[in-house]
């Protein structure tokens, strides 16, 4: 299986060149034929690396421990559901995945490519080639999956104990390709310019795909964030440790072009903006990508660390010269002469949230960068925490909140400042009225309740919107339900757009409940004892011990009260790993709208005690909730337009009327 | 042994599926420089979004009805011009057609006078000199 891995490996990265080599040449010289042939080389290069995962996969499968990665993360004790989650646990197997990810997402790109792209292709999937290369040539000569030892172990050294969960099968794979498919949308704009097509060819498909990867890497870093709560036993889900920030920076860059793309297309301005973005999204990304192998700054996520680090550096450097240097000799092409009609407008707002998202990316940036810069410069090993974030974030995220309820309600073009008053008059009331009612129920923090109260500015903003067009709608013989869905269909970025702001408002309720009002308490008890937390009594009801190959696991048995009213029982444990050294915890969770009650235990005591440490954590469950919700917007503005306009933009034929004689009725 | 084979049988198969398209009979493709049909189609398509998006905005109440139709009017003009392009375009394409089309058949007339009898590039039927409006399956103009 080594040597078919080490094969595939080697007859993808010369589909590469062929691609790179045939994309161009064809391209320049117009030969169709020879682009046609480079374009099939991309389909199998997803082929081809699908053949080198199967052999990894089935070396795990089949305990293969000749080769050095299956010796490495598993071994005979290992479930063999966790395969798929060792294959990507290690270095060499994560970058396999990510060409495989880049691989197939390629493939799509340049399957589903709509006809005015048909000029800037050719450019685009040699980028995405070039990107692919680089990760396959870091394997064959730096990080290969398929290296075999000398001597075959008799048993592998098994799984990171911390991936051994639910989690790992979807987090680390979709933050993973998240960050890869972030290329696509890059391709798609520098493969533009280079092909000389400064203007809007590139929208549509560019939109697309970085909606694709924004949806992606958002989810990726919710699911991290569950991963979190639920296993590393600190009671939180958001650490701001630089591997998270890894995946949140070019999910910010991404937010503000999927904003900023939409003022291109509806506009045709901030041409120049929209390129800058991408590329930043891009160069983002591949920082997030160096940080998770180069292992830079110290954290929670070491088990991508390697030492392939200085690679990634030198091709996130060449990356970042290449494209500065396509941007400059394009400049005087995409900069837009058309100024903004009006600072009080849809563009506006898109423009100031461009820089509010921007802001945050950079202040992040810079905390993930401090450390290094402080040990480079003057031989002192800083920790940026989380207070640095919370205080200059913080306020920059309440802005950004504020104008996800004020955005939508301005016109595109200009508005007047009374129209705007006029609607902003009742969702500002209820604002400031829930403000109200929350302070006299004894909600004091200021910034939980500007945090609140623009919450419930959003939420009313967008219901008055739906409201109001669905009642115009019914006036034209539509029942209430018809026209509402008639509203969604009728401009889906758009509504698909306000549904991904309501999962935001989701997202900042939990954070707020969560960050101002956790309650905290670590106790020990003797088993048939009760403490007190919050309005929750908890009884440590009994625990045992199993003593399993590779692992020992101690779990505690909790009931928890209200009074002395039974709520149900709840489990919490603790698994401690000899080879790895480690110990891994699964909280007890009791999870209600309202608010999470979560148990970690500390320590078993020999004595039969167990330490305990209780929160209460309000309003968690709602960012969870807000990762269905989000998908479900984002799938809304992804998905084909009236008329047959599928997903890359491409006219069905059946439904392919003249673009004139389709549409003059509506002018 | 076997992955040898393996990874041979996927190399012969990448060779055959890169190279099929080279086999194939070259088709040109003649770009004309400037504007293109599609552009046109781009723009009208977003004529028309804008239009549905201002519609959009006055039944949920963002701008008053005097500026909906002063915006609509200035849309319909764009349109309209876009419209006038778009037609401009494919007449001027439809007469190149023409020309070539003409062109083309003034050369087989030309060489069937000089050669008598030629052979048929699609088909291989042979062609007497007064076989003018000789079509076959695979005849397609647009390749000429």
């Amino acid at each position: 299986m080594a040597d078919l891995g080490t094969m595939a490996l080697i007859i993808a990265a010369l589909l590469c060149c062929y691609a790179i080599a045939g994309s161009v040449l064809g391209a320049r010289a117009g030969l169709p034929r020879l682009i046609d042939s480079a374009r099939r080389a991309v389909y199998l290069n997803a082929l081809v690396l699908a053949v080198a995962t199967a052999s990894l996969v089935s070396a795990f499968l089949a305990k293969d421990f000749s080769i050095q990665y299956v010796a490495e993360h598993s071994n005979r004790a290992m479930e063999p559901v966790y395969v798929w989650v060792a294959f990507y646990a290690g270095n060499e197997g994560s970058i396999l995945f990510i060409a495989l990810a880049l691989s197939c997402l390629s493939a799509l790109a340049v399957w589903k490519a709509p006809k005015e792209a048909t000029i800037l292709m050719p450019y685009a999937s040699a980028i995405m080639m070039v990107v692919l290369f680089f990760f396959i040539t870091v394997m064959l000569f730096l990080a290969n999956p398929f290296a075999t030892l000398a001597q075959a172990p008799p048993d592998g050294r098994g799984i990171n104990p911390l991936l051994a969960h639910p989690g790992m099968f979807f987090h680390p794979p979709s933050l993973m390709t998240g960050l890869v498919a972030v290329t696509i949308p890059f391709a798609v704009v520098t493969g533009a310019l280079l092909a000389g097509q400064t203007r809007d060819q590139w929208v549509d498909m560019g939109r697309t795909w970085g909606l694709i990867a924004w949806a992606i890497l958002g989810v990726g870093n919710l699911l991290g964030s569950w991963w979190a709560y639920t296993i590393l036993g600190w009671g939180g889900y958001w650490g701001w440790d630089p591997v998270e920030n890894a995946g949140f920076m070019p999910w910010l860059a991404l937010t503000a072009f999927v904003h900023s793309v939409m003022v291109q297309k509806r506009r045709g301005i901030f041409r120049l903006w929209n390129v800058v973005l991408v590329s930043a999204a891009f160069f983002l990304a591949s920082f997030g990508m160096f940080i998770n192998r180069g292992g830079p700054v110290p954290s929670v996520h070491s088990f991508g660390a390697s030492t392939v680090g200085w690679v990634f550096l030198a091709f996130l450097a060449v990356a970042a010269f290449s494209s500065i240097a396509v941007i400059a000799w394009r400049y005087n092409k995409i900069s837009s002469a058309q100024p903004l009609d009006s600072p009080l407008s849809r563009e506006a707002a898109f423009l100031l949230n461009n820089l509010l998202l921007l802001a945050i990316a950079l202040v992040t940036m810079w905390g993930v960068v401090f450390p290094l810069i402080s040990e480079l410069a003057r031989g002192v090993t800083v920790t940026v925490a989380r207070p640095f974030y919370d205080q200059i974030n913080g306020p920059i995220f309440l802005a950004l909140i504020f104008l996800m309820g004020v955005g939508p309600l301005l016109p595109w073009r200009s508005a007047s400042p009374s129209d705007l008053r006029r609607s902003l008059l009742l969702p500002s009331l209820l604002a400031l009225g829930v403000v109200a009612l929350l302070a006299l129920m004894g909600v004091s923090n200021w910034y939980a309740l500007a945090s609140f109260g623009l919450c419930v500015l959003v939420v009313s903003c967008v219901v008055r919107e739906w409201v109001r067009g669905t009642l115009a709608r019914s006036k034209q013989g539509h029942n209430l339900v018809a026209s509402f869905v008639h509203l969604l269909g009728s401009n889906r970025p758009r509504y698909g757009g306000y549904i991904v702001h309501l999962a935001v408002v989701l997202l900042a309720l939990g954070v707020t409940g969560s960050s101002f009002y956790s309650v905290q308490k670590d106790v020990v008890l003797a088993q048939g004892q009760r403490e007190g937390v919050g309005k929750y009594e908890i009884e440590y009801v009994s625990s045992r011990v199993e003593h399993k190959p590779d692992r020992e696991e101690w779990t505690a048995n909790l009931m928890v009260y209200r009074g002395d009213r039974p709520l149900g029982a709840i489990q919490a444990g603790r698994t401690f790993y000899p080879e790895f050294r480690m110990s891994s915890t699964r909280a007890g969770i009791r999870s209600t709208p309202v608010e999470d009650l979560y148990v970690i235990p500390s320590e078993f005591l020999d004595d039969g005690r167990a330490s305990f440490r209780i929160l209460v954590n309000p309003l968690v469950m709602w960012i969870w909730v807000a990762g269905p919700v989000l998908i479900v917007g984002a799938l809304v503005a992804l998905w084909p337009d009236k008329g047959g306009v599928a997903l890359s933009g491409r006219r069905r034929p059946e439904a392919a009327p003249a673009v004139g004689s389709a549409y003059s009725h509506e002018l | 042994m076997i992955p040898l084979l393996l990874a041979s049988v996927l190399a012969i198969i990448c060779l055959v599926v890169v190279a099929g398209p080279l086999w194939r009979r070259q088709r040109t493709e003649t770009r004309l420089p400037g504007e293109e049909p599609v552009d046109i189609e781009a723009a009208l398509k977003a004529a028309y979004q804008e239009a549905r998006t201002l519609k959009l905005e006055l039944e949920v109440g963002q701008i008053p009805k005097g500026r909906y139709e002063e915006q609509l009017g200035s849309i319909r003009l764009r349109a309209a011009a876009l419209l006038r392009r778009k037609e401009g375009l494919e007449e001027s394409m439809k007469q190149l057609g023409d020309i070539l089309e003409k062109e083309v058949r003034t050369f087989r007339e030309r060489r069937r006078a000089i050669k008598g009898s030629v052979d048929c590039p699609q088909c291989g039927t042979k062609l007497g000199p007064g076989s003018v409006e000789h079509s076959c399956v695979s005849d397609t103009s647009a390749e000429w």
